[in-house]
């Protein structure tokens, strides 16, 4: 389902909620955007640019992508643009923009981006900036984000509390994650209806 | 001669939000990135009862070496002896759970190349001594109680007898002392407790001591009760009917008058029907006990509504 890119119309036609996925990769800790609450090699093909050691090819592996978060728009129209929005700003930080990335990223004392074994926190960090990038600049009004851990929300002062509010998921086990997530689109559709 | 090919990373994606002609659709390619967001836990609030905090003295990260100074020494096996089961299996918890702390606390020093890592150490050795000496003293409790099993395998008939001998010379049984012996012969002998519960399993040994815990009220008392005319108590019905009643002459009086009726019916119980017919009666009171207090809770209930 989620092996192509799917459009407003069709999230509609197929029962899907105007939102859009943040998984976070627990080893590597990197991020991939989804329409769909489930990751398919699709996404990581469209979303990785220009790999090299230090934003490595990600594997599709299931266990090791956790949900990071769930932004929920009014729209199917603002989740679509929300959702080209967020690739885009990712294309930039690995390509014509990569510099100033760069220099916002935390260092080691060999100027490579910060790690510990695999993981690399800004990665993470950079996708929760961007997402506040994208809902300022496209004034997404009514934006609900729904946290997997309030912890990577980061201080209120990032948020326009105009524009958005944020929630936490409910805290289940990994292995019901994705359930918990089928959840969330299920009563978003209810409500709706 | 060959086309020069230009690296294309653009996606479905990247794409289509170009190509949308709908005015301010897309992002401005000038667009200024944004700092990473760094995660923060101002926004976790942790509940006070969280389990997590076991591994905290009063919710403090670390404490100083100051805080932990040790003035005392650990029990000794002499002191430890004194105390109840359950009194052990508690301070064991104790010294676990402050181990626990110390050992996290310690950590923390170690990481940062402190030497008051030592101090943390010092103490969690003192409690472990506790902790090795409580386990020395159940294992001497353990091995007393299997020496003294043995010990009952060969001698055992011979202190039943002498105990019965002693109760029924004794002039005055009707004190708590005499209560108490009975209790403890009836629990370390036999495995009956005092209180009866649900997971009672009525076997040979239980049914010997309710035998002889009963023959033995009923020889003592008997006389006292004026019922010698009932002669031998002659099932295990009856045995146990003396058995539940107190060690008292009303007691057994009681248990008398319930043998009376109980001889009217002229049933028998056959040998081979007695840990059933005991395991009926430890049920049907259990089951009436429940029924009692439900009842009352009901009651107490109805009326603190009426209050």
């Amino acid at each position: 389902m989620a092996s192509k890119f799917r459009n407003s119309f069709w999230l509609k036609e197929n029962q899907f909620a105007p939102q859009v996925f943040l998984f976070r990769n627990i080893e590597s800790g990197q991020v991939l955007y989804s329409q769909l609450p489930h990751l398919t090699k699709y996404q990581i093909k469209q979303q990785t640019f220009r790999p090299n050691w230090e934003n490595r090819l990600p594997s599709s592996r299931r266990d090791i992508w956790r949900p990071l978060l769930i932004a929920q728009f009014t729209t199917y129209e603002k989740a679509i643009q929300a959702y080209h929005g967020l690739v885009e700003l990712k294309h930039m930080r690995m390509n014509h923009k990569r510099k100033e990335a760069n220099l916002l990223r935390k260092k080691n004392e060999y100027h490579q981006i910060w790690y510990s074994g695999q993981f690399r926190p800004t990665y993470i960090q950079e996708s929760t900036a961007d997402l506040s990038l994208i809902i300022d600049e496209f004034k997404l009004k009514g934006t609900k984000i729904y946290w997997d851990g309030l912890w990577f929300k980061g201080g209120d002062e990032n948020w326009n509390s105009d524009l958005v509010s944020h929630f936490e998921i409910d805290r289940v086990g990994g292995r019901e994650r994705f359930v918990a997530l089928d959840n969330i689109v299920k009563k978003v559709i209810k409500l709706k209806n | 001669m060959f086309k020069q090919q230009i690296s294309k990373f653009h996606t479905s994606a990247v794409e289509m939000a170009r190509t949308t002609s709908r005015k301010g659709y897309r992002l401005s390619p000038h667009v200024k990135l944004r700092k990473p967001i760094l995660p923060t836990i101002d926004n976790i609030t942790v509940k006070e009862d969280h389990p997590l905090w076991e591994f905290f003295s009063n919710g403090k990260f670390v404490r100083t070496g100051q805080e932990i100074a040790y003035t005392g020494r650990p029990w000794s096996v002499q002191e430890l002896r004194r105390k109840s089961f359950e009194d052990l299996h508690g301070l064991w918890y104790v010294c676990l759970k402050e181990r626990n702390r110390l050992y996290r606390e310690e950590h923390v020093y170690e990481q940062v190349g402190s030497m008051r890592s030592n101090e943390f150490d010092g103490l969690s050795e003192q409690i472990r001594a506790t902790m090795w000496r409580i386990k020395q003293v159940l294992t001497e409790r353990d091995s007393s109680l299997l020496r003294a099993k043995a010990e009952f395998k060969a001698d055992g008939e011979k202190y039943l007898q002498e105990f019965r001998e002693k109760y029924l010379q004794e002039e005055q049984v009707e004190t708590d002392e005499w209560f108490d012996k009975l209790e403890r012969i009836q629990y370390a002998i036999f495995g009956i407790p005092d209180v009866l519960d649900t997971n009672i399993k009525v076997d040979l040994t239980f049914l010997k001591g309710v035998k002889f815990i009963g023959e033995l009220k009923f020889a003592k008392f008997a006389e006292a009760a004026g019922r010698s005319d009932l002669g031998e108590l002659r099932d295990i019905a009856e045995i146990y009917t003396v058995f539940e009643e107190s060690a008292t002459v009303e007691g057994v009086q009681n248990a008398c008058d319930k043998i009376d009726e109980y001889r009217l019916s002229e049933i028998t119980i056959p040998g081979s029907k007695e840990i059933q017919v005991v395991q009926g009666f430890i049920d049907d009171k259990i089951q009436q006990a429940q029924s009692e207090f439900i009842e009352e809770a009901e009651n107490e209930k109805i009326e603190n509504k009426s209050i």
